[in-house]
């Protein structure tokens, strides 16, 4: 039977009971419509039973619920703000002591704990190469906190703490190219709004053996001032726009685009449809379109920018 | 409300054996978080008609066949289709396809080729009978004059309710214009008879008299023998300018096809044509066929002619010469020829004239196709109230979609009539419907439709050989896959895929009133991001009170 004429293929199936068991539980403290959810939601479908989430303090830390309930059917060990990385290589480390090496470990971390705190264990465990999947799901702010801004915050964005937008000055992190720098196993960046890119990489960081990671675009309804059933479509967006291109690692270390998007649309319209750039300028808008068109998503281009 | 089984954590034995001091550890699901209490609105299911269906003067759910031709299963298709419309390998051929214009996919990228489908479908269809839902049988008997496609279509959705139909038809064989007027090249001449004998004989409540004409003063007697009377005696008349009608080189459009048709021979060599309606062309190319030297004389611009674009480009492929902007302005009988004097044609008054004269010219016969009216003495007859009209002779000159539409609904209501009832429908009337601002195409790809081969003209010419070519099999299945099922939940699971909340379960074969997603509205937030996806337009968001 072939209910799903050119939508997704789920997990290379026509039909979506190939990927029917769900790893998540409903009754989770995310916000209606966020990205992260629904991303935690599909990397669980990928990796299956035998992983074991490492979590530090980000909005998941509260998504999976208080004492004594929890959100996840696999094993959730909450950490602090610094260390996620460099628990999550203990918890393998231990593992593999016991003979255990079927088990993913995954790192599940936000842009804060990635960009600004996390960054020093994150650089030991890639140096250590650690056997771990480290996704930073990046909703670019701390949005569980009151949305304070983090270096993930992109230029022009309004948080708590940049109430007139971010200071132009101040670009967001390349956070893709600092892993690389590190040799990683794998790297790439993905979001659920392409899903089957999102699943094949996933799948690919799977199998993979080392330090690998993962950069998830997650929406954030609260935090972007959008509407909370807007966030797939904006999520799209920031891809169409070439604002979040879909890269992985290839063999030859460089990043290559991984989905074409059948349109570009202007980094006006994915910027326009979210309330917090709502005081960014026509010069701002314009800058920011000159900048993506130089990296405008031609893998030379990209090679380029980050060799 | 689920306890997580911690049997589920035996892979890591720590957890499994609670092998932790002093750690505190969950394993009660978030299940109970009664979530559902955060939201202002839910999404339900609304199910809606199609834009193509609404098109169609027959109604027919063409989302609904066309999914069962993607899930090969034509055989369930042929059923969905021939429940609306009696006739498919007929209409998949000569309807002008009001659906393919108002297909949501033309603004994505093309309209899905529904024609080509439904007559794939009507020709698979041929040696099938249909199938219905059998009717307690009444002892009610109901005459239908005129075998056309609203006659046909009259009998046999009485027929399917248990009513016995004679059905009086005044030609040699049944299908009125279908088979008089239609040329061969448009509709073959076994396809539509397969199709007319197989729905026949599916039907042993309806009786066909052929070479019975009903004269108007017949039908009080006809009156009292039937229940009922549905008259559907068409339009099978040319209009012909009364200082014309004597003229034994001017003859109608009609006559001259019915006479083409039935393989009788044709006098003269050159013709000229007059009009600019699918009739004219049919006669033109018809004759072209034939061998005969024709043109056509039309009041008015090409783009203004009212037949089928495609049927112009065609004719004009084929070598048809189209004067525009040109009447016949005189008319002289020469014994062995015509004398025709075409003038330019002038706007005076809200009508055309004959303005200056361009030039004469001689021609065998003049073929007239400026219109179509009721047969002798339907023209004036004053008819009683008690009998239904339906077809052409209902609502003037129409497509055969419109005519099937107009008998189905005459049964309807003699039905209603004979049994003191509402009128029933046989389609429902949709809740609403999903155009193309309510449908989510996001996740579709483009995707070109399907291109139907086209006989080349210098073929053509040659004979009566059917131009378009059918589709393969493969290609239908293809083709029909392009549908976006707007309107109709096909349980894609867009939906389920895309909810943040876990709060949404797909039920295939699920008969509750929410169909066949279910929403977990005790843990749904209301976010309505499946409402915003819902690539068929089907899911809606209300408010939660």
């Amino acid at each position: 039977m072939n209910n799903m004429p050119d939508i997704p293929r789920f997990h290379g199936n026509s039909n979506w009971q190939a990927i029917a068991a769900e790893l998540m539980e409903p009754g989770h403290m995310g916000c209606p419509g966020c990205g992260a959810s629904l991303s935690m939601r599909h990397a669980l479908k990928v990796l299956g039973p035998k992983t074991i989430v490492v979590m530090p303090a980000c909005c998941w830390a509260i998504i999976a619920g208080g004492q004594p309930t929890t959100a996840l059917d696999v094993p959730l060990l909450h950490t602090p703000f610094a260390v996620a990385a460099a628990v999550a290589g203990g918890v393998r480390q231990a593992l593999a002591a016991q003979g255990e090496n079927e088990t993913t470990v995954l790192t599940w971390a936000g842009d804060g704990g990635t960009f600004d705190i996390g960054l020093q264990g994150i650089s030991g465990a890639a140096e250590r190469q650690e056997d771990i999947i480290y996704v930073c799901y990046d909703n670019e702010a701390y949005m569980n906190t009151g949305i304070q801004q983090s270096s993930a915050t992109p230029p022009g964005a309004w948080t708590t703490t940049t109430p007139t937008g971010k200071d132009f000055r101040y670009a967001k992190k390349d956070i893709l190219a600092i892993i690389k720098a590190h040799n990683p196993a794998y790297l790439a960046s993905a979001t659920i709004a392409y899903p089957d890119d999102f699943y094949a990489k996933f799948e690919k960081a799977k199998t993979a053996r080392g330090f690998r990671f993962l950069h998830v675009l997650a929406a954030c309804p609260s935090g972007w001032k959008i509407a909370s059933q807007d966030a797939l479509k904006v999520t799209r967006m920031a891809v169409d726009s070439g604002v979040f291109p879909l890269v992985e690692m290839a063999a030859d270390g460089n990043l290559v685009q991984t989905v074409k998007p059948a349109k570009r649309i202007p980094v006006a319209d994915y910027l326009k449809a979210q309330g917090r750039f709502s005081k960014i300028t026509a010069e701002e808008i314009e800058i920011w379109q000159e900048n993506v068109d130089k990296v405008w998503m031609t893998p030379e281009k990209i090679n380029q920018k980050n060799g | 409300m689920s306890t997580l089984e911690i049997a589920q954590f035996k892979h890591i034995s720590a957890i499994h054996n609670r092998d932790f001091n002093g750690l505190p550890i969950s394993s009660t699901s978030t299940a109970v978080n009664l979530t559902g209490s955060w939201k202002f609105f839910r999404p339900k299911m609304a199910e809606k008609g199609s834009p193509c269906q609404s098109a169609c003067p027959l109604r027919i759910p063409i989302a609904g066949y066309l999914r069962q031709l993607a899930e090969q299963n034509p055989a369930a298709a042929l059923e969905t289709l021939r429940e609306i419309n009696p006739l498919p390998a007929v209409t998949g051929r000569v309807c002008p396809h009001f659906c393919e214009a108002a297909c949501n996919r033309l603004e994505f990228d093309e309209a899905v080729k529904i024609g080509d489908l439904e007559r794939w479908l009507g020709d698979f269809g041929l040696d099938r009978p249909h199938r219905f839902a059998p009717a307690p049988e009444t002892d009610l008997k109901v005459a239908v004059v005129g075998a056309g496609p609203a006659g046909l279509a009259a009998a046999v959705f009485l027929a399917r309710r248990g009513v016995a139909v004679e059905i009086f038809e005044r030609g040699q064989e049944a299908g009125g214009l279908l088979a008089s007027a239609i040329p061969a090249y448009r509709l073959p001449r076994d396809i539509l008879r397969n199709e007319l004998d197989n729905l026949l004989s599916s039907y042993p409540a309806i009786t066909l008299h052929c070479d019975r004409n009903i004269d108007p003063g017949e039908l009080t007697a006809l009156a009292k023998e039937f229940a009922a009377i549905i008259l559907a005696t068409g339009l099978p008349e040319s209009i012909i300018p009364a200082a014309w009608q004597d003229n034994p080189r001017v003859i109608g459009a009609l006559k001259l096809l019915a006479t083409i048709n039935r393989g009788m021979e044709i006098e003269g060599d050159r013709f000229t044509v007059v009009g600019g309606g699918n009739a004219a062309l049919d006669a033109a190319r018809s004759l072209l066929r034939r061998g005969k030297k024709v043109e056509i004389v039309y009041r008015r611009t090409l783009a203004e002619m009212p037949a089928y674009e495609e049927e112009k480009e065609q004719a004009r492929a084929e070598g048809i010469t189209i004067h525009q902007e040109t009447v016949v302005g005189g008319l002289e009988n020469r014994g062995e020829n015509l004398q025709l004097t075409l003038c330019r044609a002038q706007k005076e008054n809200g009508g055309i004239v004959a303005g200056e004269v361009l030039r004469r010219e001689d021609c065998d016969i003049l073929v007239v196709a400026i219109g179509q009216q009721a047969a002798d003495g339907y023209l004036q007859a004053k008819l009683p109230e008690t009998i239904l009209r339906a077809g052409d002779f209902a609502h003037g000159a129409a497509t055969v979609a419109e005519a099937l539409a107009s008998g189905r609904k005459a049964a309807a209501q003699v039905w209603s009539r004979l049994n003191d009832c509402p009128v029933p429908s046989e389609t429902g009337e949709p809740l609403g419907i999903a155009d193309f601002t309510r449908v989510h195409p996001d996740y579709f790809h483009p995707r070109p439709a399907v291109r139907p081969n086209l006989l080349p003209a210098r073929e053509r010419r040659a004979g009566f050989a059917e131009i378009r070519t059918g589709l393969s099999p493969a290609e239908t299945c293809r083709e029909a896959e392009r549908c976006f099922s707007c309107g109709t939940c096909t349980t894609c699971g867009i939906c389920w895929f895309f909810c943040p909340e876990v709060a949404i379960a797909i039920a295939p074969d699920a008969g509750s009133d929410n169909g066949k997603v279910l929403f977990d509205y005790d843990h749904c937030k209301g976010c309505g991001q499946c409402a915003a996806i819902c690539p068929r337009g089907v899911i809606e968001m209300e408010e939660d009170l």
